[in-house]
């Protein structure tokens, strides 16, 4: 299989932009503001099948940011001060964590736009990892970094089996931290690996396909540590690493690839044909059981229609390579 | 000059909140009889002379000459309350400009504002591309200098936006797609770019604005750079250091650096390297306790001065002491206990701390930034009375 997708926060169109300010300035209502959302929903969504994406996602258009959801929605964490997300100029509220993590595997009930979503079509969705997760909350109560991750590995499985429920067939487990900057001593590498796969082991046996995309950093040198993870595919941010196919040959037969060559946080897009390069050159001989062609992050850093055509350059490039049913 | 003697004198950072009449008219809107109401009673409150001729024209119907009269108002009446409320520098509460980085950007060729993007929850700005190599179309900050000049009464300070922040918050078309042809690898290829990008604006765009606004007699220039430590990495830091000594080293009048929610260790780390900056300003206040007092205990906002004293910075602080982002007036007592902590940190040398807000005010109404202005230029005599040096040196 060699195909495209989105790998989160998609940003939101012009007219969606307009309706949340008016919104918020008391010039639209409720009604209008969730008219707003379901419409530049399916508008990504047709945007996706028109290209013949296979796993499609909503855009998490109403995330405002990738741990809003399970800060507002699960029992033990309140939304806290903003904080800056990366090395971006954006934020994100960083979850605070006052009491045992619970949570119903509701939360991104009020998060998901299931209208936006034909039925039949296979739905992709993206969580944090619990790693990540934990790196990225202040903790007041567990006081053990790997006590917190497991917890919250525990609390992600559920929201996990609701979305297969709801008829998810794709979970991708995000993972901006485990890269990101300075390499990770062995054991908080061995702490992360063990919450991520507490989190995911089994979602295949329940219909689910799973990823789990490290991006914001250079993920080849942990590729040997990820080939054991209970998950599907490992995506790998292209813009932050340069993987020849030796450091790819680590990953076993078994497991897909997601190739990040899309920069989420440039308007510059990439062509079709660079793209495919990009794809080929670093595969060399190595064949991975599917292929995913993506954006090397969520894509919320860029105008819409700057996403939308880098979305279309890399289906066009999986077609390229042989992947894609229009 | 004179001011710059006074020990301990205070000073704005930038931004104060636009009036409703000044972002309608500058649009092009006509006004509503509350907008009429509220430029009269600030132009009452604070002694402005001829604003019936602001009232005149805000009624009129739309015209360039309408909208040149909002900038201009909006610009005396801004000075008017810095200067009531005591302050020893001042400028226009930025005014003319639409917002930091939009402002600069717009009067930069080789730009394209691209659309707008997320800061946060429903917060977006407008974000453009880099796609030809810059070039300053014309001047940026002269004309509002001079304006702000010929109605001033107390020295000016003039704060820009700098070449890191700048390069920092657009895209790059251009040069990454130079360096894709001279380089292999994405990251090879992005810091090339960036540094080409840096400099180049620091070179060709910041360095003969702030040599005009010099050349114009503006005595002091405040760069802004809130995005100096976005990236901690080693090549970032001394491109951000490259950039401010690009832009403004060997410039004839005082330069100083403004930054704020940012890691500080790491710009410490950093400060001594920025030639020629005499002043760093931070925000302190936000990370402070409103508790009364000068130990370490009741100032944890203010310890961070000491990495910048350990890494051998030697130059003076621009010392934040309101917090921009709530109503909260500070007591002149808290103001007056944060300085003298600070002064004890830098060895009682009153000539090295210059309290200011943490940074502009354009978020707090003008009531408000009135009253915690007023708070900080009396809790700073209250620090010169303290240390004994109330009337100057």
């Amino acid at each position: 299989m060699i195909d495209a997708y989105l790998t989160g926060i998609s940003p939101r169109g012009d007219a969606l932009i307009r309706a949340t300010r008016a919104f918020d300035r008391g010039r639209a209502s409720g009604e209008e503001l969730e008219a707003a959302f379901l419409e530049d929903a399916g508008a990504l969504v047709r945007l996706q099948l028109g290209l013949g994406i296979r796993y499609v996602s909503d855009g998490m258009l109403r995330w405002q940011d990738l741990l809003r959801p399970f800060a507002l929605g699960w029992r033990g964490l309140e939304a806290g001060p903003l904080a800056r997300w990366f090395d971006n100029n954006t934020f994100y509220r960083r979850p605070i964590i006052v009491g045992e993590i619970g949570s119903d595997g509701g939360a991104l009930g009020p998060f998901i736009e299931l209208a936006a979503m034909p039925p039949g079509v296979d739905r992709k969705a993206v969580l944090p990892s619990p790693y990540a997760f934990a790196k990225l909350s202040e903790d007041r109560f567990y006081g053990d970094p790997a006590e917190l991750a497991m917890a919250i590995a525990g609390a992600l499985r559920r929201e996990a089996e609701s979305l297969i429920r709801m008829g998810f067939s794709y979970i991708q487990f995000s993972e901006p931290c485990l890269a990101y900057g300075p390499p990770k001593p062995r054991d908080e590498v061995a702490m992360a690996l063990e919450a991520i796969s507490a989190a995911a082991r089994g979602l295949g046996a329940l219909g689910a396909r799973t990823c789990l995309y490290v991006y914001f950093g250079d993920a080849s040198p942990l590729l040997p540590d990820l080939a054991g993870l209970p998950i599907d595919d490992i995506g790998i941010d292209m813009t932050e690493s340069d993987p020849d196919p030796d450091s790819l040959s680590a990953l076993p037969a078994d497991k897909g690839l997601a190739l990040g060559i899309a920069d989420g946080r440039n308007s510059l897009v990439e062509g079709p044909r660079e793209i495919a390069a990009s794809a080929e050159r670093a595969l060399g001989a190595v064949e991975p059981d599917a292929l995913f062609l993506c954006p090397s992050c969520e894509m919320e850093y860029l105008p819409r229609s700057v996403a939308d055509r880098k979305l279309e350059a890399l289906a066009m490039a999986a077609r390229a390579l042989g992947g894609l049913e229009p | 000059m004179k001011a710059f003697e006074k020990p301990l004198f205070t000073m704005e950072i930038g931004s104060l909140a636009k009036p409703a009449w000044r972002v309608k008219a500058h649009l092009g809107e006509p006004v509503d009889a509350a907008d009429l109401a509220e430029a009269r009673l600030w132009g009452e409150r604070l002694g402005i002379g001829g604003y019936g001729a602001l009232l005149e024209a805000l009624r009129a119907p739309d015209s360039p000459g309408r909208r040149r009269a909002a900038l201009e108002w909006s610009a005396i009446y801004a000075l008017r309350l810095l200067e009531s409320a005591g302050l020893d520098f001042v400028f226009d509460g930025e005014q003319w400009r639409r917002e930091m980085y939009e402002h600069a950007i717009s009067a930069i060729g080789g730009f394209a504002f691209l659309g707008e993007v997320r800061s946060f929850d429903n917060k977006y700005y407008r974000k453009a591309a880099c796609i030809d190599r810059p070039w300053r179309a014309g001047p940026i900050y002269l004309e509002e200098f001079l304006f702000a000049k010929s109605m001033a009464r107390r020295p000016l300070k003039v704060p820009v936006t700098g070449a890191y922040t700048l390069a920092d918050w657009s895209f790059d078309e251009y040069y990454r797609r130079a360096w894709m042809a001279r380089a292999r690898g994405p990251r090879a290829i992005r810091e090339g770019a960036k540094r080409d990008m840096v400099l180049d604006l620091a070179r060709e765009v910041l360095r003969p604005e702030l040599r005009d606004l010099a050349g114009a007699g503006a005595e002091w220039i405040q760069i802004d750079e809130p995005a100096a430590t976005t990236h901690p990495s080693e090549w970032e830091m001394e491109l951000f250091v490259e950039a401010f000594n690009e832009s403004a080293s060997g410039l004839p009048c005082r330069v100083s650096l403004h930054n704020c929610y940012s890691d500080y260790s790491l710009l410490a780390r950093y400060a001594p390297e920025l030639r020629g900056c005499w002043q760093i300003s931070l925000e302190f206040a936000n990370r402070d306790s409103r508790r009364p007092g000068t130990s370490d205990a009741d100032r944890p906002g203010y310890r961070a001065l000491r990495a910048f004293e350990e890494a051998g910075y030697g130059g003076s602080y621009g010392l934040g002491v309101l917090d921009v982002h709530t109503d909260f007036v500070e007591p002149p007592e808290l103001v007056r206990d944060r300085i003298l902590y600070a002064l004890g940190v830098v060895g009682w040398d009153p000539g090295r701390i210059q309290p200011c807000p943490d940074c502009g005010l354009r978020t707090r109404t003008w009531e408000v930034a009135l009253a915690k202005l007023g708070a900080l230029v009396e809790g700073a005599r209250l620090a010169r009375e303290a240390i004994g040096c109330e009337g100057g040196l």
